[in-house]
């Protein structure tokens, strides 16, 4: 059965369409989401100066909580959003298994660039995930 | 600006899994059938067959029939097997001919709303634990992959 699906968020166009997917299965199987943003090991940047660990930290919750998982609040499903740090792919895998997560949600691309079709976030957690993985194709077939 | 089209969870109410017999397949099947039952879907288990190409010159003939006699049983014993553990879902099985991984990718884009399929689950190289039909299949699928390693448990 799935009780509890975990899925990463970033804010990107991508992990909007994953949480979405996230949320309609969450609705037929009465599961809990876990939303989780890892806020990697770059300062973030913001009009030509960086913030501190303090204000970075800060803003990204608010982003978490009132923006990138505002659909998860609008739909009623019962949720979590969780603010980790480190290297995305270690803190998703181990708050994962700490939590008993029987199933990761990941897009195939977030805010990465590059011209794999699978993010490199995407391609590792495959790799390590003991848990299983759905993974998301970049955009719906047609029709 | 990239345009945000939803995925619908469910428009075909299909399931597909892609089989080859093995024992990461039939867990990969089990998880298919789970994710079916819960989402009062159909479960559509794939195997493809395909005559191995031995190359110019090559003397041996592939036995076709007797190829195409043992995926089809391979086909029968996976939905068998999975009727018999989740008797609550519809179970049908399918033999294609050809390359796994792009038949695979065909029918499900066309006829299923997720695909799930077995990964080696070892080995350091992505392209070595997912093999190659997963590998297909993770880059070419447009509706969403289910991996399932053969540890995964459910």
């Amino acid at each position: 059965m799935i009780k509890r699906i975990l899925v990463g968020v970033d804010g990107s166009a991508n992990s909007l369409g994953a949480l979405n997917w996230t949320i309609a299965l969450a609705q037929q199987t009465n599961a809990e989401v876990m939303a989780v943003h890892a806020m990697g090991l770059k300062p973030i940047e913001e009009n030509g100066k960086f913030l501190s660990p303090e204000e970075a930290r800060h803003i990204t919750a608010e982003l978490l909580d009132s923006v990138w998982c505002a659909p998860l609040k609008n739909s009623g499903v019962k949720h979590q959003n969780l603010l980790l740090e480190g290297s995305p792919v270690t803190a998703l895998l181990e708050i994962a298994d700490e939590s008993a997560v029987d199933l990761i949600v990941v897009g195939t691309r977030g805010h990465s660039l590059g011209e794999a079709s699978i993010g490199s976030t995407a391609h590792r957690i495959i790799e390590e995930s003991k848990t299983p993985v759905v993974v998301l194709p970049p955009r719906p077939a047609d029709g | 600006m990239t345009e945000i089209k939803n995925l619908d969870i469910q428009q075909k109410n299909v399931v597909v899994v892609g089989t080859d017999g093995s024992d990461a397949a039939s867990r990969a099947v089990s998880y298919g059938a789970t994710e079916a039952s819960v989402r009062g879907s159909k479960l559509l288990i794939v195997h493809s067959w395909f005559i191995p190409n031995f190359g110019y010159g090559s003397a041996y003939v592939a036995p076709i029939n007797e190829i195409e006699i043992a995926a089809q049983e391979v086909v029968d014993k996976a939905v068998e097997a999975t009727k018999e553990a989740f008797p609550g879902i519809e179970v049908k099985g399918k033999l294609l001919e050809g390359t796994p991984g792009v038949r695979l990718v065909e029918v499900a884009d066309k006829e299923a709303d997720i695909v799930v399929i077995g990964t080696r689950g070892h080995g350091s190289f992505t392209s070595l634990l997912l093999g190659s039909v997963s590998a297909y299949v993770l880059h070419h699928s447009n509706i969403p992959v289910l991996l399932v390693r053969p540890e995964a448990s459910h």
